[in-house]
């Protein structure tokens, strides 16, 4: 208490200023500073643009070498193609196989989004390429078929770990728009699956809902660094509109 | 305009911010924008001199409505957004207006993210046995800490702006845009609030 009658209390706003001196620890700041550093390195925007697909690219390449090399070994040994061939095979189809998996994921072709089957672990140092393909494949069709209308789950692992990522993209979903669009649409009844998770640091623009409206589709529209992103769902599948600047 | 044009309109406009800037000999603040260009054309240390600027006032800003481990990592998200677009930053507004409105964003996420909303925890930091401390200034850390409660108990919106408003140089307009807020609504949340701290200090002092 203040008993000195010349000396009146500080106002909320003095008090504060007068011990605002806080800072973050010193291994903050030098992590953020060295961060800075890496990001002015020659060629470090470029890899952080294209890192997480020359990542996925790396991994692909590595699989399907060890695939190969797995189905080379096990080949006979007087096989009536010739070796050069039978790869050659292989990896056409193998590619086919990569395509039809890619096409089929519900969420493949839109930047930031997060898959359904992106948080399944997978090691290539621990299982084998054979295996890994298979885990992804199967991942994604169960992710597909999850999100087709009427349909019911397989009951496997995969299955109940896709529907969890689901159910926790519905969770943020309803947190991030308006109540009336969850009331009256989703993406399930167009069948596009559940609505894709928005990327962190992304803000939902409440209200938009001239879009479904006049198309009777279901859309988001979503704002992050300062531009506006939109959602569609057409032809089954969520698609991402080319970005707008701001214009507010 | 080309990328490399840009650059070099870029540079030729920060060489002329640098040849007009007040007192070259270096002791003068040099303007935020002239940091970012500088940095941008390779000046590590211009970088430093932003950090050192603002880390502390955005720091304070998210430790006062969350706790210290959850501040940290809006603190760290937010230097980390800011990197990823300052390449793309154009001197619309001010720098010190672009870094609090990503902050601010970022902390409205983790909000999101974390319903369990953590309330800043009042510093009342006792005197050491043996260690006798002057009566004012023991007074005072309790007015303080009790202050750091009530900003707690403030509503997100008006706590939001009255931090903004201590912490940052930001102009009125510039918190309204940066809280999707018109300017009268701004001034409305920094009047109730200011009244409920009054209020709730004086409760105390009772």
């Amino acid at each position: 208490m203040n008993d000195d009658p010349k000396q009146p209390a500080l106002t909320p706003e003095e008090l504060y200023a007068r011990h605002n001196q806080q800072a973050p620890p010193a291994e903050l700041d030098s992590a953020i500073l060295q961060l800075a550093a890496q990001r002015h390195a020659p060629g470090g925007r470029r890899w952080r643009r294209w890192g997480s697909s020359a990542a996925a690219i790396a991994m692909l390449a590595i699989a399907i070498g060890v695939f190969q090399q797995t189905q080379f070994d096990d080949m006979p040994a007087m096989h009536s193609v010739a070796p050069d061939t039978a790869v050659d095979m292989q990896l056409t189809e193998q590619r086919e196989t990569t395509r039809r998996d890619t096409v089929a994921s519900p969420t493949a072709n839109i930047p930031g989004m997060t898959d359904f089957v992106a948080g399944k672990e997978v090691s290539p140092a621990q299982e084998s390429a054979a295996e890994l393909l298979e885990v992804v494949t199967q991942a994604t069709w169960d992710a597909a078929a999850n999100s087709a209308p009427n349909a019911q789950p397989a009951p496997t692992e995969l299955a109940a770990e896709a529907e969890a990522s689901a159910a926790a993209a519905r969770l943020q979903r309803s947190a991030l728009k308006p109540s009336s669009f969850k009331a009256t649409h989703s993406g399930d009844e167009a069948g596009c699956g559940a609505i894709p998770e928005l990327p962190a640091g992304a803000t939902a623009v409440t209200g938009e809902t001239e879009g479904i409206e006049q198309t009777g589709q279901p859309q988001i529209r979503y704002r992050l660094d300062d531009r506006t992103y939109t959602l569609r769902c057409e032809s089954r599948r969520w698609q991402l509109d080319d970005q707008k600047p701001e214009t507010r | 305009m080309s990328a490399s044009t840009s650059n070099v309109t870029e540079l030729a406009s920060y060489r002329r911010a640098e040849a007009t800037e007040p007192g070259s000999d270096g002791a003068a603040e040099i303007e935020d924008d002239t940091l970012v260009l500088r940095y941008r054309a390779g000046d590590q240390a211009a970088f430093t001199q932003l950090y050192e600027r603002y880390k502390g006032p955005l720091y304070r800003y998210f430790l006062r409505q969350t706790g210290e481990a959850q501040a940290q990592d809006c603190f760290q998200e937010t230097w980390a957004k800011l990197l990823d677009t300052l390449e793309r930053y154009h001197a619309r507004g001010t720098f010190q207006a672009y870094l609090f409105r990503i902050g601010h964003n970022v902390l409205m996420d983790h909000f999101r993210r974390d319903r369990r909303f953590t309330q800043p925890l009042p510093e009342l930091e006792e005197p050491a046995s043996g260690q006798v401390e002057a009566g004012e200034a023991l007074d005072e850390k309790r007015r303080l800490a009790r202050l750091y409660e009530q900003i707690g108990k403030l509503p997100l919106a008006q706590r939001s702006a009255w931090l903004l408003q201590q912490e940052s140089e930001l102009s009125l307009q510039e918190i309204a845009d940066l809280t999707n807020a018109t300017v009268e609504a701004v001034k409305s949340r920094l009047r109730y609030a200011k009244n409920k701290l009054q209020a709730g200090m004086a409760r105390h002092e009772r």
